[in-house]
């Protein structure tokens, strides 16, 4: 019987390349909204980072 | 139980609540996801008939349980927005399509990946391969329109009225498989008659299903925080132009 290894490894691979890209993403923007809204004060010449 | 929904119904409060759980969630997570992987990889036998092919049952299953379980919660909270305008209902759904769009891509991906040796070809247009694509597609539908409109409660609005319509899909990707005649396999864990596969393939299924649902927490707290962060920064920049 073929084993057909490569289909397991590559189903593997993409459910963890595209987890690992979501989890990334969405770590990177809330770190970017806790730094903007830390950095963010009243003063009127105070500017905010692009999002 | 009605009072902590009422506790946490607090936009302010949710967010404490979500920055000092959402690490556990993600520890919890990880150790699901790496026994899960063990059992799946090392710990399982091979299907007597398909061979080694099978571990893919061990990403794609949960992943398809996790795209329809995300929609049906997204499904919830527009019922909620619409009905009740929760707060929090908007945040919540957006915060979840694209962890849910993720999960049916990989559903998606993985089942071609699985069909190709096991039945010859990567894709067919059959019912339940087909409904799944939709289910995509509306995820995507969910993300866009969101993003779509100027004012965020206009485009929250109109996401959640796709949501509620999409929802019609679920039962068509559920029954499917016994509605038509299919490629894809029916129902073999989650049946009236009980599971009809071996415990050894069912250890694996579980713990990575749980450390699936568990990432969908830890990443819905997540991006819940960093829209919750972003609403805050534009209510005080706003306050900030009027004071000026």
């Amino acid at each position: 019987m073929e084993q057909h290894f490569i289909y397991v490894y590559a189903a593997y691979l993409f459910t963890f390349f595209v987890l690992l890209v979501i989890g990334i993403f969405s770590i990177r923007a809330y770190k970017k909204a806790n730094n903007n809204l830390e950095k963010f004060d009243n003063k009127p010449d105070n500017t905010i980072q692009k999002k | 139980m009605s009072n902590t929904f009422n506790f946490l119904a607090n936009p302010s409060r949710f967010r404490i609540f979500a920055k000092n759980v959402y690490p556990y969630l993600l520890v919890i997570m990880s150790i699901f996801i790496i026994i899960g992987l063990w059992f799946g990889l090392f710990n399982s036998p091979p299907d007597y008939q398909q061979g080694e092919t099978v571990r893919i049952m061990y990403v794609h299953v949960p992943a398809a349980w996790m795209a329809l379980m995300v929609y049906l919660s997204m499904t919830i909270m527009s019922l909620f927005s619409l009905v009740w305008r929760h707060p929090l209902a908007d945040i919540l759904s957006k915060s979840s399509a694209p962890i849910g769009a993720a999960f049916t891509l990989i559903a998606l991906v993985t089942g071609s990946v699985w069909g190709k040796p096991t039945w010859g070809t990567w894709w067919v247009w059959d019912a339940r391969l087909t409904s799944v694509f939709i289910l995509f597609l509306i995820y995507m539908g969910h993300i866009a329109l969101v993003k779509a409109f100027e004012d965020e409660f206009k485009g929250a609005r109109a996401a959640a009225i796709l949501t509620l319509f999409g929802a019609f899909n679920l039962p068509i990707i559920k029954f499917s498989v016994d509605w038509w005649n299919t490629l894809h396999q029916p129902a073999s864990v989650i049946k009236l008659d009980g599971p009809s596969i071996h415990v050894d393939m069912m250890i694996p299924l579980i713990l990575m299903a749980v450390g699936f649902l568990f990432f969908y927490f830890s990443f819905l707290l997540i991006n819940v925080q960093t829209e919750l962060n972003q609403r805050k920064l534009k209510k005080l920049f706003i306050k900030k132009l009027n004071l000026n």
